[in-house]
């Protein structure tokens, strides 16, 4: 089948600041992706050219086959969209909004709708703009799922929402796609929410792709090996390989796509003492993530 | 499709539209009394007479009234639309951009048009109890260049607000104070009465400016 997404050798500036460098993956039918990069890295750039908001200065995105600044009614009708912040008309209440949205989406589904808000609790003439952020996710979300949309793109969906709220949207979800009919790109910082969630994950890095690939293989292939820091030696970085070592008071360690005999391999090419307390931790993808991309 | 953008309009605007209206007609209210005072003190000749001779219109305190009104409407309309990029949902409804923008310009102008009501009515109603029909015409020359840039003033507003970068739309402004400024050319009998089919194309050519605008918006320009 033809991916649902297809971003081919996307470039951007702001100016002569590049914010996209040669970027191109894939997100396929029935599957989860996540998006994911620190500040800057060029999430958002990325949807907002997938949402034709944002011309690109080179390379293209494709949706449903056809050009992101070319789509046609038909296939935004099959696209639903949350803007980072959860925006919406502040102006409307609960019935008023579902009445404005509606007769724009040909499988327009309202239950899906009121099934959410029914969890809420808020009064039916309640507007928008006097909700808290994480009553507003949950009118967004509605309204989104209630187009029965083949493609759902969601922008930082966890921007301001408390622990409960951010569950209870991971859960929605999860439910929504469960068919694996339906695909969903989304964007978030909050990254442990989404190990049980997204089926791939794509990282950017300033601007570059560094990590596309399914979440599963990223986790079984992805290691950490601590030991104990003897001697000198500063931090090693090596964004080609996605190599890094990191130096500690006692312990340091060393991440990358490398089994242990290579890793200890490495660290002696490197010059690092690693002969002491040598072993394998247990990796979450945030710990990935941070591995790949740093702290700084 | 219409039909909902218009709902959503109306329930933003229906409370601002309300209030303008109504601020609106008290004033003209205002204006009626005080013509009828004029007449009934004096005969009609008089307020022809201060007209020509003196410059002096019973309604010439309405004159900048339209402009004011179209203003504030293109700001409550499009100002929300602009806070957190809100036009972008807008925009990602599957239906073009241009019906989009469209549909709200159609119903800015409608509700604006019923805005101006109260003050077409003192001038063609309520005057002609009072004054000859000729003299109808003629205010009707004076007052409707203040109407063309009640809705210059609205389109060009909407253009300038919907402009994504600061300095082109420092550069609408100073554009649209200038274009606006062409309706309010100090007049006085029939001055008018020639360029006013040149101010009606002019408002028609106005319509396109929201539009490009709108399209510079939703492609990201200045981001």
């Amino acid at each position: 089948m033809p991916p649902v997404i297809e971003c081919r050798n996307l470039t951007h500036h702001f100016g002569s600041k590049p914010a996209l460098r040669d970027v191109s993956w894939q997100v396929q039918p029935g599957r989860i992706s996540g998006l994911l990069g620190r500040n800057g890295a060029g999430k958002t750039t990325t949807i907002n050219i997938l949402n034709s908001f944002l011309t690109p200065s080179g390379g293209r995105c494709l949706l449903f086959g056809e050009d992101s600044h070319q789509l046609t009614p038909a296939t935004k009708a099959r696209i639903g969209y949350l803007i980072e912040g959860h925006v919406q008309y502040g102006f409307f209440n609960v019935r008023q909004i579902e009445k404005f949205y509606a007769p724009f989406y040909p499988k327009w589904n309202p239950d899906i709708y009121y099934h959410l808000i029914s969890k809420l609790d808020i009064a039916e003439k309640q507007r928008v703009s006097t909700m808290s952020c994480g009553q507003r996710s949950q009118v967004a979300l509605g309204l989104i799922l209630a187009q029965n949309p083949d493609l759902i793109i969601f922008d930082d969906y966890s921007m301001g929402l408390d622990p409960g709220y951010r569950r209870l949207f991971i859960e929605v979800i999860r439910d929504y796609a469960a068919d694996r009919k339906r695909s969903i790109l989304l964007t978030s910082h909050i990254i442990q929410d989404l190990e049980g969630l997204i089926d791939d994950v794509i990282i950017y890095q300033r601007g570059r792709l560094l990590i596309d690939m399914e979440l599963s293989q990223l986790l079984a292939t992805f290691h950490k090996y601590v030991f104990a820091t003897k001697g000198q030696f500063s931090d090693f970085y090596d964004e080609k390989n996605n190599l890094r070592v990191e130096r500690g008071e006692k312990t340091s360690a060393i991440y990358g796509f490398l089994p242990a005999a290579a890793a200890q391999g490495k660290l002696k090419e490197l010059g690092i003492a690693a002969d002491s307390g040598f072993r394998q931790d247990a990796l979450s993808l945030e710990d990935i993530f941070i591995a790949l991309t740093g702290k700084y | 499709m219409f039909k909902a953008l218009a709902y959503k309009e109306w329930i933003k605007l229906r409370l601002y539209w309300g209030l303008m209206f109504l601020a609106h007609l008290i004033f003209c209210l205002f204006l009626c009394l005080q013509l009828r005072r004029v007449c009934m003190i004096n005969e009609p000749l008089p307020v022809w007479q201060n007209w020509l001779f003196k410059d002096y219109l019973f309604f010439r305190p309405v004159e900048y009234g339209p402009l004011l009104l179209g203003l504030l409407f293109a700001c409550l309309q499009f100002f929300p639309e602009t806070v957190g990029k809100r036009l972008r949902l807008v925009l990602h409804l599957p239906l073009g951009e241009e019906p989009a923008i469209g549909a709200h310009l159609l119903v800015g102008l409608g509700l604006l048009t019923l805005a101006f009501l109260p003050g077409i009515l003192v001038l063609v109603g309520y005057s002609a109890i009072w004054l000859p029909r000729e003299f109808l015409v003629h205010f009707g020359y004076i007052y409707a260049p203040w109407l063309a840039g009640g809705y210059a003033a609205y389109l060009l507003a909407v253009f300038t607000l919907l402009e994504p970068t600061w300095r082109l739309r420092i550069f609408y402004f100073l554009l649209s104070a200038s274009l606006v400024r062409l309706c309010y050319l100090p007049s006085n009998y029939d001055s008018y009465g020639r360029v006013l089919p040149w101010l009606a194309v002019l408002l028609a050519g106005l319509v396109v400016l929201p539009l490009l605008s709108a399209h510079r918006f939703g492609k990201g320009y200045g981001s």
